[in-house]
């Protein structure tokens, strides 16, 4: 396993939350999303009602970036947190594969059951062009994983 | 703000994790009624305070975490103690904690005082620290705050951040205590080993005239007796033949006092003291070291010290290698036969290696001067930069390979002149020579295609640019010198900080000289020699069929070649080893034939630059190197060009390729580079 490897797998196996930037009237609009992440880590998943502004800002622009990150809030986040920017596009899960990405999505976040499976809810999946992380307060490498 | 200066009479009371272990035995000595010095504790406490009030635990966590320390050079670990060292000499101590202090130093009767360090954990079987913590003796009342602060600053010395490392301790959480004591100016002082470290069978003491730091820090020979453990008429025999410096009667008071300790701490010990006027005064006592750590030799420290390897490098050393590069560059041997050829290169070979050894027992610890140098600047002008003392060090172009540069560009202007012209004789000859005098052996490691039309481009490049040598800061120098307590010490110090600079470049340049000539003669001796032909001696036979490794290169050896992977750097963490900014196009230098093609500002990334390689630097307007450290040769030609630099940057030639557009901020060591990108 490459050094980046190292980093970017436990902060996609063990956060349970990422930041979600999308674009609204020209600006960035970020939102706190629960996320799960595909085998080969080339997806990542997160479950958004159709009525929410993020899920309107999608439609329109697909283009997003979400950060993970393992800060916790001492001054030792300043050399021992990482932190990954998944820069890709998203779109609606296609229904053939909605049971198995909700089954995986809520063994890491059993509590959203009620709201994952809510009629208004849509699985959203980002496919990730490019992971840049940052660990040791500045270090920063990119990896481009093939989709 | 609680309690934290307390007597040392009260030691044996409080808790080590608050005195330290140094401390604490102190207590005991006294609460046994053994006569030690009078003084006082500064607690951990203090130490504590002082820490969290200046927000230092994170500023160190920070520097400790520059990098992984398993990747780190010594040289770089030295340089992060050297900034630990400056943040906690830089920190204002708490106003209630300085008028304690002032109320309890009234109370001493003397102004020569001893300030040492005391550790939690240290002087115990497991975990020794012999060495690693700062002590100061003969320090006025006025200096105490000061000598503190660095007391407290050796937690993080190198040795102590290796010791620590090597041992699996917590680098960052540590605490010190430190004692004041009155200084007893003995007539004779030692260390009395009631066991000797090497067996369990003898005991040992060793005594000097006066005080013991002489002894401790290894400037003055001791005497020694050595005797049959417990056997008091063996001790009785062998002190009437061995020393001259102890009486029968002190002999007997310490043999006396060893065998009560040992039975009080239940240990072997080793007990350092001073006799007084007949009454013997217990400096510091702490459990035996074993034989690994007593062998443990410090390298020179001490301007003394540093001073004496000064006058044997350049009374001895310099003008030996001179003289023997010389003469072995006058000695023609192309007319020699095979078998005298061999007998040459076998002498060369000898001496060479010799030359070797000294460069590594006496040029580099030589190098100890600049940071003895930073040190004391440091500690008189408390810079922002910990690294400002460099400017001091250079003193306008003094180093041997900035003048070598400075004749190139003067040379590459001259041709330039005449470029469209006939060259002159005169200087045709000259640039033939300066050529060949670049030109390395093909077996020192490099392939030899310095042909005369790739020198006279060089030069080309070189008329276009101009001299961009650092002049040295002499309103600096007058600050801290004035600034200094004593400056005439302060000249001392200065004077040996820019004799070590000079010599840390030079010194590459003296042993390259002799190598060169060492491979010539290996080349036309494989000349000369049948393909099958066998040498009796395995180096140089080793030499014969595979080519000679040079010592130069192997100590800047070539970068491993580049390993595919398919994550991308973008930002990359190193030392800032040169203050400034720059972007430009990266250029690989893997081997000597590279540095032709270097271009005009294009910033050179290496594995490590020797000074042999640095004729092209006037064209580079950065430097990236793999090998780590603020005084590494790169960094040293950095500075006196005014380049920004970065080193220590892991596997450099592999995550960055030539053309590569790069950021080099020498002032955070932070490398960066442009690709396109989404």
């Amino acid at each position: 396993m490459t050094e980046f490897h190292a980093h970017l797998s436990p902060l996609l196996q063990n956060q349970k939350l990422g930041v979600l930037a999308t674009v609204r009237h020209g600006y960035p609009y970020t939102s706190l999303v629960a996320f799960s992440v595909s085998d080969d880590t080339k997806k990542l998943y997160f479950a958004t009602l159709s009525t929410t502004r993020k899920y309107e800002n999608l439609k329109k622009q697909p283009q997003a970036n979400m950060l993970i990150d393992s800060r916790s809030h001492q001054s030792s986040d300043f050399f021992q947190a990482a932190a990954v920017s998944a820069v890709g596009t998203v779109s609606e899960c296609s229904t053939d594969q909605l049971h198995k990405l909700t089954e995986s999505f809520l063994k890491k976040h059993p509590a959203l059951k009620d709201f994952v499976t809510a009629d208004t809810c849509v699985m959203m999946c980002l496919k990730v062009e490019k992971y840049i992380l940052v660990h040791n307060f500045q270090e920063v490498t990119e990896w481009a994983p093939r989709q | 703000m609680s309690k934290s200066v307390y007597p040392l009479k009260n030691a044996a009371k409080l808790s080590e994790r608050k005195t330290g272990a140094k401390a604490r035995n102190l207590g005991i000595l006294h609460k046994n009624t053994f006569a030690i010095p009078r003084g006082s504790i500064i607690t951990t406490d203090a130490f504590q305070q002082f820490i969290n009030r200046n927000g230092l635990q994170q500023r160190i966590g920070m520097e400790l975490n520059r990098k992984a320390f398993h990747d780190m050079r010594l040289e770089e670990i030295q340089d992060c103690s050297i900034r630990i060292r400056n943040m906690i000499t830089a920190s204002p101590l708490p106003a209630a904690f300085l008028k304690t202090l002032e109320e309890e130093l009234n109370q001493f009767n003397t102004d020569r005082l001893a300030i040492r360090s005391s550790a939690p954990g240290e002087d115990t079987e497991q975990t020794s620290f012999a060495g690693t913590h700062d002590s100061f003796i003969d320090i006025p009342k006025h200096r105490v705050p000061e000598k503190i602060k660095q007391v407290w600053a050796s937690l993080w010395s190198k040795s102590a951040l290796v010791y620590r490392h090597k041992t699996g301790l917590d680098m960052l959480n540590n605490h010190m205590a430190v004692i004041i004591q009155e200084l007893i100016a003995g007539e004779t002082s030692g260390v009395f080993f009631t066991t000797s470290p090497v067996n369990n069978y003898e005991s040992i003491v060793e005594v000097v005239s006066g005080l013991n730091e002489q002894l401790v820090d290894g400037s003055t020979p001791p005497q020694r007796l050595i005797w049959e453990k417990g056997n008091k008429q063996d001790l009785e025999k062998s002190c009437c033949t061995h020393t001259n410096l102890l009486s029968p009667q002190q002999l007997n008071t310490l043999f006396n006092t060893g065998t009560k300790l040992e039975s009080i701490f239940g240990k072997h010990l080793d007990i350092e003291f001073t006799f007084s006027q007949d009454t013997l005064f217990l400096l510091q006592v702490r459990p035996a070291a074993t034989a690994e750590q007593s062998k443990k030799q410090s390298p020179p420290h001490t301007l003394k010290q540093l001073q004496s390897l000064h006058i044997k490098i350049t009374e001895k050393h310099l003008p030996l290698f001179r003289q023997t590069a010389e003469q072995w560059k006058n000695k023609n041997l192309d007319h020699l036969s095979a078998e005298a050829l061999l007998e040459i290169l076998r002498n060369r070979c000898n001496t060479f290696l010799e030359f070797r050894n000294i460069y590594t027992t006496d040029f580099i610890p030589f190098s100890e001067g600049m940071r003895l140098f930073g040190n004391l600047y440091n500690d008189t002008m408390h810079p922002d930069d910990p690294y400002e003392f460099i400017n001091l060090l250079s003193k306008n172009g003094n180093l041997l390979s900035i003048k070598r540069n400075k004749k190139l560009m003067l040379l590459a202007k001259n041709y330039k002149k005449h470029t469209n012209s006939t060259i002159p004789q005169a200087l045709e000859q000259q640039l033939q020579e300066a050529c060949q005098q670049l030109t390395p052996s093909e077996y020192l490691g490099f392939s030899n295609h310095l042909t005369f039309d790739n020198f006279l481009n060089l030069l080309k490049k070189l008329a276009d640019t101009e001299d961009q040598t650092a002049t040295s800061k002499s309103t600096l120098q007058e600050t801290f010198l004035k600034t200094s307590p004593d400056p005439k010490i302060a000249e001392q110090y200065l004077a040996i900080g820019r004799e070590s600079y000079r010599l840390r470049d030079d010194d590459d340049l003296y042993i390259g000289a002799l190598e060169k000539q060492l491979a010539a003669c290996l080349e036309i001796l494989r000349k000369k020699l049948p393909d099958n032909f066998t040498c009796p001696d395995s180096k140089i036979n080793e030499w014969l069929q595979n080519g000679y490794t040079s010592f130069i290169t192997q100590k800047t050896s070539a970068p491993p070649p580049p390993t595919a992977s398919s994550t991308k750097a973008r930002q990359i963490k190193g030392q800032p080893s040169g203050p400034g900014k720059t972007t430009g196009k990266a250029r690989i230098i893997r081997n000597y034939d590279e540095l032709f093609k270097l271009e005009k500002n294009e910033i050179i990334v290496c594995d490590a630059i020797d000074p042999n390689m640095t004729f092209v630097m006037p064209l580079a307007s950065g430097i990236i190197e793999r090998r780590g450290g603020m005084l590494v040769h790169g960094a040293i030609i950095a500075r006196e060009y005014k380049l920004p630099c970065v080193t220590g940057i892991p596997e450099a030639c592999n995550r960055i390729h030539t053309g590569d557009t790069v950021s080099v901020d020498g002032w955070t060591g932070i490398v960066t580079i442009h690709r396109p990108t989404l």
